[in-house]
């Protein structure tokens, strides 16, 4: 991809970060806050990717595939223990 | 042909990145947990999926690695959203029966005082 496209795309991921950062911390329940936070991963996941083809590297994936490990095993954890007050 | 290609990585660079305003903005504004959940998992696929594909057309290493996550994320972001959903539901029934809220209250499970720091029941 072009070098003008990559730095607004990333100037634009950082907005929609941040955005869900606030989302994040101003929701009103827990769901609510898991769900905001895993899009907040699933954003990182997509920064990185971004990252990927700019620097024309494919050690950000790694990264990205461990923050999608993380997102899912935190979520699953924090939906379970929601719903039945233990997580296992 | 090759010429083509960073346009083409242009193109879905902007695809991902409008799906992904679109979703969190549908987390902004739906009113509804249920309704939130569907505008969030719209992110993943048509949101990731474009900026992995545009990332792999500089090489073979970062396409394959790329379709690696890809993969990974279609395959658990179901899971993890069909997780907060049934959570949702669960805490929506224990609300109409009238059970007290395991979670004191309807945020964070903060100990507060002495009530709170008693380990919440366990339920199947």
């Amino acid at each position: 991809m072009h070098g003008i496209v990559f730095n607004l795309a990333t100037l634009w991921m950082a907005i929609l970060i941040g955005v869900g950062v606030v989302l994040t911390l101003r929701a009103g329940t827990l769901l609510v806050r898991v769900l905001a936070l895993e899009l907040v991963t699933t954003l990182l996941i997509a920064l990185l990717a971004l990252y990927a083809g700019g620097r024309h590297s494919a050690n950000y994936l790694d990264a990205a595939l461990m923050l999608a490990l993380l997102a899912f095993i935190g979520t699953l954890a924090a939906a379970r223990y929601h719903r039945e007050g233990r997580v296992f | 042909m090759a010429a083509l290609l960073p346009w083409l990585a242009d193109v879905l660079v902007v695809l991902g990145l409008v799906v992904l305003t679109i979703s969190v903005f549908g987390v902004l504004r739906m009113p509804d947990l249920f309704r939130s959940l569907h505008a969030a998992s719209i992110a993943t696929a048509l949101g990731v999926g474009p900026l992995l594909i545009a990332a792999g057309i500089g090489g073979s290493t970062i396409l394959m690695r790329g379709s690696l996550v890809l993969g990974f994320m279609l395959l658990t972001a179901p899971v993890s959203a069909h997780a907060i959903a049934r959570a949702e539901r669960h805490a929506e029934d224990r609300a109409a029966v009238g059970e007290p809220d395991p979670m004191t209250g309807d945020g964070w499970a903060i100990p507060t005082g002495r009530q709170g720091l008693r380990r919440p029941r366990a339920r199947r």
